[in-house]
C-alpha cells in the first residue's frame, strides 16, 4: 500500500507506515530535523520539520503527520520559515557558544547546516547552565554534556530499543534533560546514543590529545591499527561510500598522521579466530560449557559481567582481536625487532566506544600487569576530525599499502559485520576437524542484519548449531530457547550494536538507513575478493603462535586468553 | 439515547474545561470509534489560577456531575470511568466521592479515584492525564493520535471537565438554561464563582456581580494563566475558556503582567519542546534585561509557539502577550 501525496507541488509517494518527513526525505526533499532518526521513533520535540497543509492552513510537524491520499502540504510559506528558522536558532542558542572548545571545531555539521540556512545563531543568548561534563561511570568511553543537550531524547530512544534502558528523562520543566539510571541497569557503553545525538552533548571521551601527543613524541614507536569495520565507514566523514578504493585509502590517509608502522586489526582478527576456533573445538570434544559465546565485543562482555554473570563461563577466554594484535606486536614482533616494548605506542582505530574501556582492563596487561596491549583507541569520528584538521580529503587520497605485519585473511575482514566473528570461526573449526576447507567458505545463513540469526552446519559427523546476535536487546531470544533447551546451540556471537562493528557506536552518523547495509557488503566484498580467506592460512599469524607455543605455559595464557569476573555496577 | 446527543447539540453545549471545543461533536467521536472498551474521565485538576467553579461543583453540586458522566458511560458503552483530581479536591470530598463509587458501582460503572500527585498545570491537559493515569511521565501526547479514537491504553477515550458533565446531565433533565460558572478574582470588590447566562458580555457579568471596574484596568480572560488580556474599556465580548475573569490592580504595568505571566509558564511547561522549553526563558531575559518590552522579539516568539508547539499549552502563550499587545495599541 502506497500513499500519493503532494509537496510544494511535487508528487511524493509514502509508504505504508511512513510519516510526511520519512517519504519527503526519500524523496529528496531537505527538510530540516533534529530529533528524527533512520531508525529511530521520532520524539517530536524539536519542532522543525514544519508542513503547512495549503487546504487548512494547518502546520504540523512532519514527523508525527501521516499521509493522506492527494494532501497538498507546502514547506515554503513565510509561517512554516519562519516558525522552522525560530526554533532552529532556539535550539543550537547553546552551540554557538561551545564552538571553540568543541573537538568537531570547523568540520561540525550543525555549524554547516545552520550556516547554509542562513540562521542566525546568536540571536539568543545561550540557555541557562544545566551542571557539569559528565563521564559514565567515571570511564573512558562515553561522557554527557549537559549544556549541550536540547532535550530531543533520541538517545533516551535508541538506548531503550537497543541496549539496557540505561538512559532516561532528568529533571523538569525547562530543566528537563536527559539522565542516568545508575544502580538500576548498567551502562554497557555500546556508544550507540552518541551516533544518534545530534549536538555531540553525548560523545566518547575524546582521546586525540594523546594520541597526537603520542605521534609527536621522537621517543615513541607508534603503531596504528585500523579495525576491520572502520575501512566500510571512513569515506564517509567526506560523504564518500565505501568502495574497493576504501582500504587502500583507509592506509593512505592513516600515513598523513605519521606512525612508525601501519598495522591492521584483520591481523589480530585472524589470531582471535585460531584461538577461539581451537577453544571450540576442545569444548566440544571433551565436554565442556556449551554455547560458547564470543566474546569479541567488550560491550556484550560488560553485560554478562553485570546482567548475566551466570553466563560468565559460556564466554570465550580468547582475547579480542586489538589485543590479541596488541600483544603480539609488543612481545614476538617487538623481540624480533629488537624494540622495546615500553617505547611501543599502539593505538587501535576502533568503530566502537566500549573498546576504550577493553584496553583499560588490567587483566589483559603483559609482563606482570605492567604493559597495556593497546594504549590509545580512537573511535571512526575522532580520526576523521584527526584527518580533517591536517587538511586531509578523501577523494584526493591514492591508494596506500599498510606495513608488513598487516596481512590478514577474508576471513579477518567480515569481522566487523554481524556474523563474521561466527563465519571466520566455522571456517577454521571445519578445517580444524575435517582438515579441508569448507566446500563454500560463503556461509550465507549468519549474513545479514537481523537482529537474530540461526543455523546449522554439518562438519564430518557433527553437527554444529549456531547463533548470532546483534543487539542487546536481541539477545532474550536466545536465552530463552536456551532455558527450553540448553544444547540448542554450540556457539553463539553477540555483538552490542545493531548490525555488528559495522554500525557501532563510534562509527559516524548517517540518516540513510541503508548505510549499515553498504558498510556490511563492503565487508563481504573485500572477503571475496582476498587470496586467502582463512586465519589458518595466515602464514604470520602461525608464525606468532608457533613462537608462544615455545613460551612457558604462564606466559601463554596471559598473552592469549583473559578472564572475567562479576561486575557490581 | 442518540436523543441525549440531539439535545447536547441543541443546546450548543461547549466544553468547559478551555479549548470551548462542541460537546456533541468529541461524544459523537467517541460513540463512533470502534472498540469493545471505552473510556470516559472527568477532569477535575483545575490547575489553572484563578479558576475555581470544578471546586464549587464539586464541593456543592457532586450528584448532578457524577450523572452526566454516568450519561456518558452509558451513551458510549464505557463500563470504567476515572475523575482525575486535584489531590486537595479529593482530600476534602473523599467521603462524598467515595459514596459516587457506589452510586456508579449500582449502574455497573466502575468509578476510579485517581489523586493527582501534585497539581499543576500541565496536569489539567487531557492527553497529560492519560498518561498519568496509565504510570507515565507527566508530559503531554502526540496529537498524531486523537483520544476519542485512541485515548487511555489506546482505547476511544472521552475526556470532559467536571463543568460539561454538570451541564449534560442539567440538558438530559431539562434544566439547563444557558449559564455557567464564572471565576472572578483579583482587583475587585466581590471575588467568587458565579453563575450566569453564558451569553452576556464581560463587562455586564462583572456589573452583574458587583464587580464594576475602572475602564483602565487590565483584565485576563477565560482559561487562567492562557487567557487573552483586555483593558476594562473592552469587555463586551463574552467569556470564553473556563470562564476566569481576574482583574489586575489599577497600578500595574502591561511589562508586570507580561513577568507574571511568563514566569507562571516557565514554572509550569513540561520541557519536550523547543518553542516552549526554549522560547519562554528567552522570553523572560528580553524582559528583564531591557528597560522596554522589546515586543517584536516577543511575539516572534510566541508566534512560533502558536503554529509549533508540541501541546495546547504552548500554543496558548501567544494569546495573552498578543491581546495584551493589543490592547496597547488601542
Amino acid at each position: 500500500m502506497t500513499t500519493t501525496f503532494f509537496i510544494d507541488g511535487q508528487k511524493v509517494t509514502a509508504k505504508d507506515g511512513e510519516s510526511v518527513l520519512q517519504a519527503a526525505l526519500n524523496a529528496g526533499f531537505d527538510i530540516p530535523h533534529v530529533c528524527f532518526g533512520a531508525e529511530l521513533k521520532s520524539t517530536e520535540s524539536c519542532r522543525t520539520c514544519l508542513v503547512e497543509n495549503e487546504e487548512t492552513g494547518r502546520i504540523t510537524t512532519s514527523c508525527s503527520l501521516v499521509p493522506k491520499e492527494g494532501m497538498k502540504l507546502s514547506t515554503k510559506t513565510p509561517m512554516v520559515e519562519k516558525g522552522r528558522k525560530i526554533n532552529l536558532e532556539l535550539l543550537f542558542a547553546n552551540h554557538q557558544k561551545k564552538c571553540p572548545d568543541c573537538a568537531e571545531g570547523r568540520w561540525c555539521k550543525i555549524a554547516e547546516k545552520c550556516k547554509s540556512r542562513g540562521l542566525d545563531l546568536k540571536k539568543f543568548a545561550p540557555r541557562t547552565k544545566q551542571g557539569k561534563i559528565e563521564r559514565f561511570y567515571d570511564g573512558p568511553c562515553i561522557e554527557f554534556d549537559p549544556n549541550m543537550c536540547i532535550n530531543c531524547k533520541k538517545c533516551i530512544e535508541v538506548c531503550r530499543s537497543c541496549s539496557t534502558a540505561f538512559l532516561a528523562e532528568k529533571g523538569e520543566g525547562k530543566h528537563a534533560t536527559m539522565g542516568t539510571l545508575t544502580g538500576k541497569v548498567a551502562c554497557i557503553f555500546c556508544g550507540q546514543c552518541t551516533t544518534v545525538c545530534p549536538t555531540g552533548a553525548l560523545r566518547e571521551v575524546r582521546s586525540i590529545k594523546q594520541a597526537e601527543e603520542a605521534l609527536a613524541d621522537p621517543d615513541m614507536f607508534v603503531i596504528i591499527q585500523p579495525a576491520p569495520a572502520i575501512r566500510a565507514a571512513l569515506g564517509e566523514g567526506w560523504n564518500q561510500k565505501p568502495d574497493n578504493t576504501s582500504t587502500g585509502k583507509m592506509y593512505a590517509a592513516l600515513r598523513k598522521l605519521n606512525p612508525n608502522k601501519i598495522f591492521d586489526i584483520n591481523f589480530g582478527a585472524d589470531i582471535t579466530t585460531s584461538v577461539e576456533a581451537n577453544e571450540l573445538v576442545e569444548r566440544i570434544e571433551n565436554n565442556g560449557v556449551l554455547p560458547m559465546f564470543t566474546s569479541c565485543c567488550p560491550s556484550w562482555v560488560r553485560y554478562v559481567e553485570s546482567v548475566q554473570p551466570q553466563l560468565i563461563p559460556n564466554l570465550t577466554s580468547a582475547r579480542s582481536p586489538h589485543i590479541h594484535s596488541g600483544v603480539a606486536y609488543k612481545t614476538w614482533w617487538a623481540e624480533k625487532n629488537n624494540i622495546d616494548p615500553k617505547k611501543i605506542c599502539v593505538i587501535s582505530v576502533v568503530p566502537c566506544t566500549a573498546k576504550k574501556y577493553e584496553s583499560s582492563r588490567k587483566e589483559l596487561f603483559i609482563n606482570d600487569k605492567s604493559i597495556p596491549p593497546v594504549d590509545i583507541c580512537l573511535t571512526t569520528r575522532e580520526l576523521i576530525i584527526m584527518l580533517k584538521s591536517r587538511g586531509v580529503e578523501w577523494n584526493k587520497l591514492k591508494e596506500d599499502k599498510a606495513d608488513a605485519l598487516a596481512e590478514h585473511s577474508g576471513a579477518a575482514a567480515i569481522y566487523g559485520a554481524s556474523g563474521g566473528v561466527m563465519e571466520s570461526a566455522l571456517r577454521n573449526t571445519y578445517w580444524k576437524l575435517t582438515g579441508k576447507n569448507m566446500p563454500n567458505l560463503d556461509f550465507k545463513p549468519v549474513r545479514g542484519i537481523q537482529g537474530v540469526k540461526s543455523a546449522e552446519i554439518k562438519i564430518g559427523k557433527l553437527t554444529v548449531r549456531v547463533g548470532v546476535i546483534s543487539t542487546i536487546r536481541n539477545l532474550p531470544f536466545i536465552l530463552m530457547q536456551l532455558k527450553k533447551d540448553p544444547k540448542a546451540y554450540h556457539y553463539i556471537e553477540v555483538m552490542a550494536c545493531p548490525g555488528g562493528c559495522i554500525n557501532g557506536g563510534g562509527q559516524p552518523q548517517y540518516e540513510d538507513k541503508n548505510v549499515v547495509k553498504e558498510r556490511q557488503e563492503s565487508l563481504y566484498d573485500i572477503d571475496s575478493h582476498k587470496k586467502i580467506r582463512t586465519a589458518h592460512e595466515n602464514k604470520e599469524v602461525q608464525n606468532y603462535l608457533e613462537w608462544i607455543e615455545k613460551q612457558e605455559e604462564s606466559i601463554k595464557e596471559s598473552f592469549l586468553e583473559t578472564h572475567y569476573h562479576e561486575t557490581e555496577i | 439515547m442518540n436523543d441525549l446527543l440531539e439535545k447536547i447539540e441543541a443546546a450548543g453545549l461547549i466544553g468547559r474545561g478551555g479549548t470551548g471545543f462542541p460537546v456533541y461533536k468529541k461524544w459523537k467521536s467517541v460513540l463512533a470509534a470502534e472498540n469493545n472498551e471505552k473510556f470516559v474521565i472527568c477532569n477535575a485538576s483545575e490547575g489553572e489560577p484563578g479558576v475555581k467553579k470544578d471546586w464549587e461543583l464539586l464541593s456543592k453540586e457532586m450528584d448532578q456531575v457524577f450523572d452526566g458522566m454516568c450519561l456518558a458511560c452509558k451513551l458510549i458503552g464505557a463500563k470504567k470511568c476515572w475523575i482525575n483530581c486535584n489531590y486537595e479536591y479529593l482530600k476534602k470530598l473523599k467521603k462524598s466521592l467515595e459514596k459516587q463509587v457506589e452510586r456508579l458501582a449500582k449502574n455497573n460503572i466502575e468509578l476510579i479515584l485517581f489523586e493527582e500527585k501534585k497539581n499543576s498545570y500541565l496536569g489539567g491537559e487531557s492527553s497529560t492525564i492519560m498518561n498519568v493515569i496509565e504510570g507515565k511521565n507527566e508530559i503531554p501526547r502526540s496529537k498524531k493520535f486523537h483520544a476519542t479514537e485512541h485515548g487511555l491504553w489506546g482505547k476511544p477515550t472521552l475526556i470532559n471537565n467536571v463543568e460539561t458533565f454538570f451541564d449534560v446531565a442539567a440538558v438530559a433533565n431539562g434544566t439547563f438554561d444557558n449559564t455557567r460558572l464564572y471565576t472572578i478574582s483579583g482587583a475587585v470588590k466581590n471575588p467568587g464563582v458565579f453563575r450566569v447566562s453564558s451569553e452576556l458580555s464581560v463587562h455586564d457579568v462583572l456589573e452583574k456581580t458587583n464587580n464594576a471596574i475602572d475602564p483602565k484596568s487590565f483584565v485576563q480572560i477565560g482559561g487562567g494563566a492562557c487567557g487573552e488580556i483586555q483593558r476594562g474599556n473592552n469587555l463586551d465580548k463574552p467569556a470564553i475558556g473556563a470562564g476566569s475573569i481576574e482583574v489586575f490592580p489599577l497600578e500595574t504595568k502591561p511589562k508586570e503582567i507580561l513577568i507574571r505571566c511568563l514566569e507562571f509558564f516557565e514554572k509550569s511547561l513540561c520541557g519536550t519542546c523547543t518553542p516552549c522549553r526554549d522560547g519562554v526563558p528567552q522570553i523572560l531575559k528580553l524582559l528583564q534585561e531591557n528597560e522596554e518590552v522589546s515586543w517584536k522579539e516577543i511575539l516572534e516568539i510566541t508566534e512560533v509557539q502558536r503554529i509549533s508547539a508540541f501541546c495546547g499549552l504552548g500554543r496558548s502563550i501567544d494569546t495573552p502577550v498578543r491581546s495584551l499587545y493589543e490592547s496597547l495599541q488601542k
